[in-house]
């Protein structure tokens, strides 16, 4: 291959890569950015949002999970709690479906911290904490 | 009467040893992680009428964890679910084990969910709520079990096997009893990964071949030229006008390597039998005859005789 014809594939690949990052960029969705596209919005006060679903949690939970991945989620009999980098959402079920509550990290650890306390933060209360250190003596 | 003293001492140290190790090894959850299970599965029973539970069977726990059954229920932390009178009940089973350092074997860590219903969620339903048995083996491995338990009522109920339990509702704190730690990573990396790991390579690799193709070559072809014994191509014998090689015996206008016989006008080397006209001096090395590796290859038309 000639000279000419290298620095032609290396320019392909170079605009490539380029097109395949902005597309990662613009693809990349806050957890309130696609609630907005896709939910309805019942309030909004602050930095705290509702919105409300026909759908139940589980369905919920699904679709963010898979269009906006949170990095850690608890789930137990009140919900389904999701950890982003910050905000926290706690989906849970209403007479019609499903609640998507939104706030900063801040406040919904507070909220909901019956359900993810001493999970995401620190924690005081009937069993204090996680050992964390867990079976670090394996390999 | 020193060998009994020593025996003594030395059994004491053994106990004391052993009620060490026994004091600092603990099982899988705490006994405060484990109440705190078990009150939550108490209340989704109450509220579902099935009984929940989890049993962890541990080998391996080399001081730091005990070898041994981690079991409870709502009926409470060490008390296994089929303690009660529960006409069904959903369990967490799983099993843990823990190899020593000098083993070439790994930690291994598997679990299912047993339950008198029909169809009770799988571990895939764990799966897909971010849970895996080998989440077992982390340090947090314990928060891991912890989870996966306490999720069990919601999957029943997602699965339409009974009510749901008590939805949660916030609730104001003025003064929370802790605060959010950590720094979750960033959404984009999460969600396009992969494709920004695609797209760097992409780049890169671009602009690598471009510089290659731009700098790269030509410090090749200026390296090139200087490489003895490089690319050149060895003389074919006889052949008029080839640039014959060291050992290349050379035509007659072959310049000739060392040991090149020469041609009639070959200025000959070192070892140059030379012609007539050889400029050769004889036994000065280096001379023209041997290889001129800074000349550029060249068809040069091949010279008369007369010349």
């Amino acid at each position: 291959m000639s000279s000419r014809g290298k620095l032609i594939l290396a320019g392909c690949l170079a605009l490539a890569g380029v097109l395949v990052l902005v597309s990662a960029v613009l693809r990349t969705h806050s957890v309130r950015s696609y609630l907005r596209g896709h939910y309805g919005l019942v309030s909004s006060t602050g930095n705290s949002m509702v919105f409300s679903s026909p759908s139940s949690p589980r369905v919920v939970y699904d679709d963010l999970a898979r269009h906006a991945r949170p990095a850690d989620t608890v789930v137990d009999g009140g919900g389904y709690f999701l950890r982003y980098r910050g905000d926290i959402v706690a989906i849970t079920g209403g007479p019609t479906g499903s609640r998507i509550n939104v706030d900063d990290e801040r406040r919904g650890y507070g909220l909901w911290f019956a359900h993810v306390g001493g999970h995401w933060g620190t924690y005081s209360g009937p069993g204090e904490s996680f050992r964390g250190g867990g079976p670090g003596s394996g390999k | 009467m020193i060998a009994a003293r020593l025996t003594v001492v030395a059994g004491g140290a053994a106990v004391l040893l052993a009620a060490g190790v026994a004091a600092h090894a603990e099982t899988y959850l705490t006994a405060a992680d484990a109440n705190l299970l078990a009150s939550r599965l108490a209340e989704a029973t109450s509220a579902q009428n099935i009984c929940y539970g989890w049993e962890l069977r541990v080998e391996g726990g080399f001081g730091r964890l005990q070898p041994g059954v981690d079991v409870g229920s709502n009926h409470g932390a060490g008390r296994d679910v089929a303690d009660g009178t529960c006409t069904d009940y959903v369990k967490l089973t799983g099993d843990v084990l823990f190899t020593p350092e000098t083993s070439d074997g790994s930690d291994t860590a598997s679990w299912e969910i047993t339950s008198s219903l029909g169809s009770p969620p799988t571990a895939d339903d764990l799966a897909d709520i971010g849970l895996t048995a080998d989440d077992l083996l982390d340090d947090d491995g314990d928060e891991a079990l912890f989870n996966a338990v306490v999720a069990l009522p919601r999957l029943v109920a997602d699965a339409g096997l009974a009510p749901t339990p008590a939805e949660a509702t916030p609730v104001e704190n003025t003064s929370p009893a802790g605060d959010p730690t950590g720094r979750p990573s960033p959404e984009i990396l999460r969600q396009q990964g992969a494709s920004l790991a695609l797209g760097a390579v992409l780049l890169v690799g671009g602009v690598l071949l471009a510089l290659w193709v731009r700098y790269g070559e030509r410090v090749l072809r200026v390296a090139r030229p200087n490489r003895p014994g490089g690319p050149r191509r060895a003389g074919s014998p006889g052949v008029p006008g080839s640039r014959a090689g060291p050992d290349s015996p050379g035509g007659p206008d072959s310049p000739g390597g060392p040991d090149s016989p020469g041609g009639p006008d070959s200025p000959g080397g070192p070892d140059s039998q030379g012609g007539p006209d050889s400029q050769g001096v004889p036994g000065s090395p280096g001379q023209p005859g041997g290889p001129r590796p800074a000349d550029p290859p060249t068809h040069e038309p091949p010279e008369s005789a007369e010349s």
